[in-house]
């Protein structure tokens, strides 16, 4: 399956490409060749969230399909209170 | 990109609120305007500005990155808070892009019958709209180097 990958912030930054097509069964196929295509993005994954096409998705068991949108969201700028 | 406000009455109270995810400046004057009415006596604004500093470092420079969904989770959290309080209508708009050190980042805008709700859903709107928005915030800093924050 081909999955497009979206990197913001600190993810981005840390892959240095905002977008990436790769190929996986699940989200944690695809979050694994993520690695492989860019080694330095690895530091960044443990502290971020993820949306498939644009919703929540928790589970990296998750099947994906052609055309899916994974989105890598660092986390927020929240801020001290 | 610009995304105009949006006026919207939450589905459960009809708490009138506006808001808005926006590259524009954005002010206190002109939030309170959406919050105005006859039927308020108390009216509580909040301004989060750029600081020039962060953890005792000299910050140079700051831009704020959102993704596109911010203005819709931006919708919902801000209709879910309203809806705990006794208020008249709310406010809320976030910047993104580079802002000059100084300016708002953050306006939320409260007006209620009495000082108690509109004091209350203001700090309680501030903290839930800074926890789940998803905006990420990247400074530089007068020593040359960089960070986004909370992202260590």
């Amino acid at each position: 399956m081909a999955v497009t990958v979206r990197l913001f912030a600190a993810a981005r930054s840390a892959a240095g490409m905002r977008e990436v097509q790769l190929e996986g069964a699940t989200v944690r196929d695809v979050l694994d060749a993520l690695q492989v295509t860019s080694p330095a993005v690895a530091r960044v994954l443990p502290q971020c969230s993820y949306l498939l096409n644009e919703v929540a998705c928790r589970d990296h068991s998750a099947s994906v399909a052609d055309g899916d949108v994974l989105d890598v969201l660092p986390p927020f700028a929240g801020g001290a209170h | 990109m610009v995304t105009a406000g949006n006026a919207l009455d939450n589905e459960q109270v009809s708490i009138p609120a506006y808001v808005s995810v926006t590259t524009d400046p954005i002010s206190v004057t002109d939030l309170v305007r959406h919050v105005s009415t006859t039927h308020a006596g108390a009216v509580v604004t909040f301004s989060g500005d750029v600081r020039d500093n962060d953890h005792g470092r000299d910050v140079l420079s700051l831009e704020y990155e959102a993704h596109p969904t911010a203005q819709t989770i931006l919708e919902k959290v801000v209709s879910q808070v309203a809806a705990k309080f006794e208020v008249e209508a709310v406010a809320v708009a976030h910047r993104h892009g580079p802002i000059a050190i100084g300016d708002a980042a953050l306006v939320v805008c409260v007006s209620a019958r009495h000082r108690g709700p509109a004091f209350d859903a203001c700090s309680a709107l501030v903290d839930e709209v800074k926890a789940q928005i998803p905006i990420w915030k990247h400074q530089v800093f007068a020593d040359g180097t960089d960070e986004w924050v909370n992202c260590a």
